[in-house]
This record gives structure tokens, sequence and C-alpha cells, in this order.
């Protein structure tokens, strides 16, 4: 069951969290933190990352390259003794990084305290998110070549020579 | 660490990279030497030996099976490594003292290294008296070497010189006290020189 205050899809989240500011990230964290003892269910890790695809040709495996990765898996406990889970996985070689977001995760999930003004984080980040994607999009449209151009014009040549 | 005072959480040592690269050198001195005891106590916070040992060793690469149950459910996301059966597993954990009939994968003759390492937890390990006496010869060992082992089914002994007896066929041994460690690669011969069963001498 999703009691989220966040109506965000949670598999956004970190990639919205991402592009707001970090420091506005730590100031709603900080002032919560301190509720909570936190632990850790992983030991939070950075590393490289492969990705392996098929060449499209042989259909023979090979890596695309490396990528960095962190990962982060968090424990929050009240004090009732109450636990909330919460991990997050990013391309990124920082550890407090990714466990910051992986605490987020876990406020954003269960609604702790101070969910709503991580919630709104996360709409500001996606606004950004969209909006890059508005602005890739209208770069890619302004370099977009017509290839039937070329096919046309190949054949007014051949036309002109018969 | 820098993770503590942004978050405010405590990480065992056994967890943290330099305690294991520190916990890594041991184990290569105890596989180059055996019959050599290391001391870990200084590392372990409270924390079992042979986790200590398995936090140094896993990865999410390797799989890991827990023949007696020795571990918690919370040690697994903090190792990494796949559960797996006993006869394909890359490690395996196990109580000395209680003698299970297994088959742990002994390699092959192309990839010896695909062998399991077994890691004993036993109730003491010493070089002057034990439950069970044992005389090792072989690589790394300047003539004979000689430890003392208690808490420890011999027949654990004798299913390992079995094991190890087709070389380069064979499996790795790691034996842990409560924070002593030793081992006993394949190479290694082992004698049972006296066995102490409840007060008896075999």
């Amino acid at each position: 069951m999703n009691n989220s205050c966040c109506k965000i899809s949670r598999s956004l989240w970190i990639r919205a969290l991402k592009l707001v500011p970090i420091d506005e990230i730590k100031v709603v964290i900080d002032a919560v933190i301190d509720e909570y003892e936190v632990t850790y269910k992983s030991i939070p890790q950075s590393g490289l990352g492969v990705l392996q695809t098929k060449d499209t040709a042989m259909h023979e495996p090979y890596f695309l390259g490396e990528f960095p990765i962190a990962t982060s898996w968090v424990v929050l406990t009240d004090k009732e003794n109450n636990t909330y889970e919460g991990a997050a996985q990013l391309m990124d070689d920082d550890e407090n990084l990714v466990s910051l977001f992986a605490v987020c995760d876990a406020i954003l999930a269960n609604n702790l305290s101070s969910c709503n003004k991580l919630s709104d984080l996360v709409v500001l980040g996606e606004f950004k998110f969209a909006q890059e994607v508005r602005t890739r999009k209208a770069m890619l449209g302004s370099t977009a070549v017509d290839f039937s151009l070329l096919g046309a014009a190949e054949e007014d040549k051949e036309n002109k020579r018969a | 660490m820098l993770k503590q005072d942004l978050l405010g959480a405590h990480i065992k040592a056994i967890w943290l990279a330099e305690t294991q690269q520190a916990l890594f050198n041991s184990l290569m001195q105890v596989m180059s030497r055996p019959g050599r005891l290391d001391n870990w106590e200084q590392w372990l916070e409270n924390s079992p030996a042979y986790l200590a040992v398995l936090a140094t060793l896993l990865d999410g690469e390797v799989s890991l099976n827990d023949v007696h149950g020795l571990l918690t459910e919370s040690d697994w996301p903090m190792l990494q490594a796949k559960k797996s059966e006993v006869e394909l597993a890359n490690y395996l954990l196990c109580d000395a003292s209680k003698m299970v009939h297994i088959q742990p994968s002994l390699g092959t003759l192309s990839s010896p290294d695909f062998s399991a390492t077994l890691i004993l937890k036993v109730a003491q390990l010493s070089v002057k008296q034990g439950s069970m006496n044992l005389k090792l010869t072989g690589p790394g060992i300047n003539g004979e070497a000689q430890v003392a082992v208690s808490g420890m089914e011999q027949a654990w002994l004798e299913n390992r010189n079995g094991w190890c007896s087709a070389f380069p066929l064979g499996i790795d041994c790691i034996l842990v006290d409560d924070t002593q460690i030793m081992a006993l690669p394949r190479t290694t011969r082992v004698e049972i020189l006296e066995a102490v069963h409840n007060g008896e001498n075999n």
C-alpha cells in the first residue's frame, strides 16, 4: 500500500531529487535526522558499473563501458522502536550523497516527518527534469536531417541526365 | 568516518575498507604460514571472528552456504553474497563441533581455484594445548608446526584430508575461534597427534 505524501511514483524520486540543489535537501534532512537512529542494512558502496548489450550485426555481447554507481540501504529507527527502510542507487561516486538519498526515500516512502517538504522538492526536481527533456527535444529537433530529401535530389539528377 | 558525521550512523569496524584491508593482509599471512595464529581482537568490536573473515572475503559475486545457521538474517545483506547449495558454494561456514556429511566443491583439474573455502568455527585455537593436537607439514612450514584445536570434531580433519588427497583438487580451510584465526591450505599435510574425547586419549 502506498501511504506516501508524494504523488509522484517512487521510482522517480531519486532522479528528481538529484536535480534539486543538495543544500536544500540537507536542510530538510538535518531537521529530522535526530529523531531517528540511522543504521545500514547493507554497506554503502560506490564503484564502477558495466552495462552489457549485444551488437546488432553478430549478436555478440559487449560492454558499453563503465559508469560510476553508488548504492545505499538504510534503516531509520524511531524512539518507539519502529523501523523504516529506504534505499537509493545513483550514477555517482559519492557514498554520502547516496545515503542521504536513501534517507529521503525512507522518509517519503513511510510518510515520516518532513515528508511534505521532501515531496515539494521531488515535484521541483520533476519539473526541472521535464524542462531538460523539452530543451533536449528542441535541440534534437533543430538538428534533425530529413534524409528522404536526399533520395528525391538523386532522382531529380537522374531524370535530368535522361 | 564521513558517513557517521553525515547521518550519525555507526558502522562496525569489520565492515570498513581499512579494517578489511588489514584483515586481508592477515589472512594472506596465515595462508602462507600454516600453523600461524593471528589475533584479530583489536578489529572485532564484539563481532564474531568468522563474520570478520566473511566480511573480508565475500562480495556480491560469490556464493556462501551457512551450513549450521551461524549467521543472522541481517548479516546477509551486509555480506551481499548469494545463498547457494553446499555442493556449489564458493564458501562454506560451519560449526566444527558438529559434523555433517557434506561434499564441498573441490574444483576441477583445469580450474582448481573453483573449489570451496571452508570457514570452520572452533572453540579454541592454541599453540600449547587443546583437545586435539595437530602436526602440520608442507609448503610454508619450516619443518613441522604443532597447533592445538578445541571444539572440533575429528571427522572434519579426516574428511578434509580425503578432500585434499588429489592435489590440485581440494579445499582450503580457515579455522577461527572467538578472536584468533589459522589456515589450513590444501597443500598442508595434517596429522592428528592426539585427540581427547571426554577425558580419554585416542
